[in-house]
């Protein structure tokens, strides 16, 4: 198979690909950099392309402050809660989804759909009117709500198309050579979907990791995590406490991303967003 | 080792009848072979048999116990899947040991087991390879050993062979036909290729829209089609409408007598004429003439097509007789059927010409 | 192997247990979308509960036995809150038409070329989506910002005064294209998949040139996810706060910044309610036209 008539034109056309796809590394990647550059700049006044000073010395602070102590250790509670809340309520639902047949299932099964059809902080603001009479704002528990919203359709639709994706006879052969209802699902079906599932739970562990307006919004005061207390560093520290931060925060991402290349490259992520 | 029965096995979705009434009796270390076009009810049935679909009317007996109402797993029978289902994060060696893990038998039980398993199906040293670094036929073994080594008393075969290349297919089916004679097990085998079932078969069993139309050898099949289907789907054969007149099927300008001991029903003037090309000789007295319109190479054989004035006729003759276009023949037919109203209702041998 | 439907089971018992199975997200559902949705619009015309101090709180509450549309009149009629929604469709409209352009273009080149550089964009346009908005915001500052990274490195090459779109309305934008792209591409991406290849060989093979292709026979094709993916964003952007809190003007504000500070700061939550309603309405909007034009194009289709 040949593209070539993408590209046929004129070497020109080369050219113009290279050009772009160096703007687009740039656009994606220097903000990034940027930060990268701050973390370890002492000191970096314009126009200096590089910093006059570099050190840990950030770093030092950033650790030995107790808030962001405080909110590292917060995140790092949430999101295991969340990632097994959510996979406890949606991944039955997904198994349903694909291996039962009941009324109305398509149209459930489209309309989770909506959750992501709300504007998303006049839905919060909205739940923290409904939370202000339940008394569940500023409440452990009212976090955990709000940040399994982002949730729930990826813990759906993407174990769902794990299940779909194992073909009936492998769950038949099972039950043929002996094996009942549980056991076909634990040895056959769970290893099966596994791939998908672990997709689905990484998502819902960075989406809570880094959910920042719900909880802004539920949990202040005394639930400030740490991509909620970013917005205090941001407006209120010098760039290099925020930089060191960024990193911190978006290093779980990089392990889990790295770790789990092998699923997400596999096409489950994009079964996620298939609609039709 | 066990007789399977099948009673009036009835199974029907929504409005349309996939399976209808079929019944019939297995002897022990049978091999029947399900036969017929897709959508026909065979692998419906097959399925019937193994558990996975729930009959709506009708008993299933594995050595005169009813397991109808059994589930799969814990039927007596043991299915070899078209597309083999062997579960991909399991090696070969754990595809086979499953069934016997969830029996309870220890390790070295089910490693003496297994290993007989792999020999008698010609896998050994392929245990620690994963399903998807299996060819096709390596695949197939799989998932024979796998039915195997659970001491099934019915092994139920669904199109096993339909995944292979030709070569290969062919390889397989004698393979499949010498374990099953080894181990003397009762089975069923679907197939929609009628070369594979009169290979392999004792009986076959031909099925179309749900009905069983013929339950017999495969010699029987092929010599004495029991009706008008099974004579169309088997095999080569010239069907030759025609109306009865004076004791003869009039077919255009080709006249059939009808044999003695042919049973009419006579409700119509219809009857329909099957004679296989092979029947078919050319001969200088015969009764019937035409000239030759096409020649087929078949290989081993050659087909030639005559225009009989209102019907063409296709008739085999020996590799080495050229017979160009053109020519003018006489051919007279050694053996013919009879049918009407789609049943078989007699058959003509005539000897002069043997 | 190929993947086959699974066997329906015809029991009511089987759709009872499928039911029982599905419901937990759906009542999550009912408890954290439609249950506030429903307390915020009637908070918001006038139904106030009486049981909750924070409601009652509000310094210039309405509250009426009836619905009324006192708190929207005064809120549309304030020049602020004016300004606020013009911005808010301004940043919004222009978004969306970036993150489909840039969006398209990337999809179509990842979908068309192959190589080394295609291959390089297809790990590129994912790193949005790993990385927390929060950071992204905080990076494009400091990249954009007045003598941040990017006039320095202009700077090195004698460019200098450029302006900066930090903390303005363009801002905002490139955060919202910068955090949209990896939805985009990953949605038209897999519609530009199912574009069969005969279909464009086929068109080449008549001779037709790349853009009349692409006009003519390949966006037809994906007409459904360029709704999906203008919808998608369109209400995203709509109800965002990070981007436009930390990236954009202080005043006027986008929405979401504006009935967060009602909200919190101000101690409004009422007004802040119903320019929540205020969003659910747009998106509405939105979402119909989103139905209207798939159920066009599959009719034209058909």
């Amino acid at each position: 198979m040949s593209y070539a008539w993408f590209l046929r034109i004129s070497a020109m056309r080369k050219a113009l690909a290279l050009i772009l796809v160096f703007a687009l590394s740039c656009f994606l990647l220097l903000p990034l950099f940027t930060l990268l550059i701050w973390a370890f700049a002492d000191q970096w006044t314009f126009p200096s392309l590089l910093p006059q000073q570099v050190g840990l010395r950030w770093w030092q602070w950033v650790f030995h402050n107790g808030d962001l102590g405080n909110a590292i250790k917060l995140s790092f509670e949430f999101a295991p809660i969340v990632t097994i809340a959510s996979a406890a309520i949606c991944l039955p639902a997904a198994y349903a989804f694909s291996r039962f047949r009941f009324p109305l299932r398509r149209p459930l099964f489209v309309s989770l759909l909506a959750i992501n059809a709300f504007p998303k902080i006049g839905l919060y603001i909205s739940v923290a009117a409904l939370f202000y009479r339940l008394n569940l704002m500023d409440t452990f528990l009212g976090v955990v709500l709000v940040q399994l919203i982002n949730t729930l359709v990826s813990m759906t639709w993407i174990p769902t198309a794990a299940f779909n994706s194992i073909a009936p006879e492998l769950e038949e052969a099972a039950h043929d050579v002996g094996a009942r209802g549980w056991r076909v699902f634990w040895r056959i079906t769970f290893p099966l979907a596994l791939p998908g599932i672990i997709v689905a739970s990484i998502l819902a562990f960075l989406a809570s990791l880094d959910e920042a307006q719900g909880t802004l919004v539920v949990g202040t005061p005394s639930h400030i995590t740490m991509p909620v207390i970013m917005y205090t560093l941001v407006s209120n520290y010098p760039q290099p406490v925020g930089a060191v931060f960024s990193i911190l925060l978006s290093l779980p991402s990089l392990v889990l991303l790295i770790s789990a290349r092998r699923f997400l490259t596999a096409g489950y992520l994009a079964a996620g967003f298939r609609v039709k | 080792m066990a007789g399977l029965t099948l009673v009036d096995l009835t199974k029907r979705y929504g409005g349309a009848t996939a399976v209808s009434n079929v019944s019939i009796t297995l002897n022990d270390g049978e091999l029947l072979s399900l036969l017929g076009p897709s959508g026909c009810g065979k692998t419906t049935t097959l399925r019937m048999i193994g558990g996975f679909i729930t009959p709506d009317e009708g008993d299933i007996l594995i050595d005169g116990q009813s397991i109808v109402r059994l589930p799969p797993e814990r039927r007596p029978t043991a299915m070899v899947f078209q597309r083999y289902a062997l579960w991909p994060h399991m090696t070969v060696y754990d595809n086979i040991a499953f069934g016997l893990q969830l029996r309870n038998k220890s390790r070295e039980e089910i490693r003496k087991t297994v290993d007989d398993a792999l020999v008698l199906t010609g896998l050994p040293g392929k245990e620690k390879r994963y399903p998807h670094q299996l060819s096709g036929g390596e695949a197939q073994r799989v998932a024979l050993a796998r039915a195997l080594v659970l001491e099934p008393r019915i092994l139920l075969l669904d199109e096993p062979l339909s995944n292979l290349d030709a070569q290969l297919r062919l390889r397989m089916r004698d393979e499949i036909r010498n374990i099953q004679q080894r181990v003397n097990i009762t089975t069923v085998f679907v197939t929609h290729d009628q070369e594979e079932a009169l290979a392999i078969a004792d009986r076959i069993g031909v099925m179309n829209g749900g009905h069983l139309e013929q339950l017999a050898s495969p010699d029987e099949i092929y010599t004495q089609p029991a009706t008008l289907f099974v004579a169309s789907f088997i095999g080569n054969m010239n069907l030759l409408p025609g109306s009865i007149t004076d004791g003869a099927v009039q077919c255009g300008l080709l006249g059939f007598a009808i044999p003695q001991d042919a049973r009419l029903s006579g409700s119509t003037r219809e009857a329909i004429i099957a004679v296989r090309p092979e029947e078919l000789v050319l001969d200088g007295h015969g009764p019937y003439h035409g000239q030759v319109t096409q020649s087929i190479n078949l290989g081993d054989h050659k087909l030639l097509v005559v225009d009989a004035g209102e019907q063409l006729v296709r008739v085999a003759v020996a590799r080495e007789d050229a017979v160009p276009r053109g020519t003018a023949v006489n051919f007279s037919a050694r053996r013919y059927h009879v049918y009407e109203d789609g049943v078989l209702r007699g058959t003509a041998v005539s000897n002069d010409t043997a | 192997m190929q993947v086959v439907a699974p066997v329906p089971s015809r029991s009511w018992r089987h759709a009872l247990t499928g039911l029982l199975l599905v419901s937990p997200p759906f009542l999550l559902m009912l408890f954290l979308i439609v249950a506030p949705t429903v307390q915020a619009i009637l908070y918001s015309t006038g139904q106030v509960p009486t049981d909750n101090i924070v409601f009652q709180s509000d310094i210039d509450l309405v509250s009426s036995a009836t619905p009324t549309l006192v708190v929207y009149q005064r809120l549309l009629s304030s020049p602020y809150v004016q300004a606020d929604l013009a911005m808010t469709f301004q940043v919004t409209i222009a978004s969306v038409v970036l993150v489909l352009v840039v969006g398209y273009i990337l999809a179509l080149y990842v979908r068309f070329s192959t190589g080394l550089l295609p291959s390089i964009v297809r790990v590129l346009y994912l790193i949005p989506m790993f990385i927390p908005v929060v950071i992204a915001s905080y990076g494009l500052i400091e990249f954009f910002v007045a003598n941040g990274f990017l006039q320095t490195i202009l700077a090195q090459f004698g460019i200098q005064n450029m302006p900066s779109p930090i903390y303005t309305p363009w801002g905002i934008v490139l955060g919202q294209v910068w955090t949209g792209i990896p939805f985009a591409v990953l949605l038209l991406g897999s519609g530009l998949d199912g574009v069969p290849q005969e279909l464009i060989e086929a068109a080449q093979d008549v001779g037709a040139s790349f853009g009349r292709i692409l006009w003519r026979i390949v966006t037809p094709q994906v007409v459904t996810p360029l709704l999906i993916v203008g919808t998608f964003t369109f209400i995203g952007v709509l109800g965002s706060y990070t981007v436009p809190y930390l990236i954009g003007p202080n005043a006027p504000q986008m929405l979401g910044v504006a009935m967060t500070a009602y909200n919190g700061s101000y101690q409004r939550p009422q007004p802040a309610v119903a320019m929540a309603v205020l969003t659910f309405l747009i998106a509405t909007v939105a979402g119909a036209i989103y139905v209207w034009g798939t159920s066009r194009t599959e009719r034209t289709a058909a």
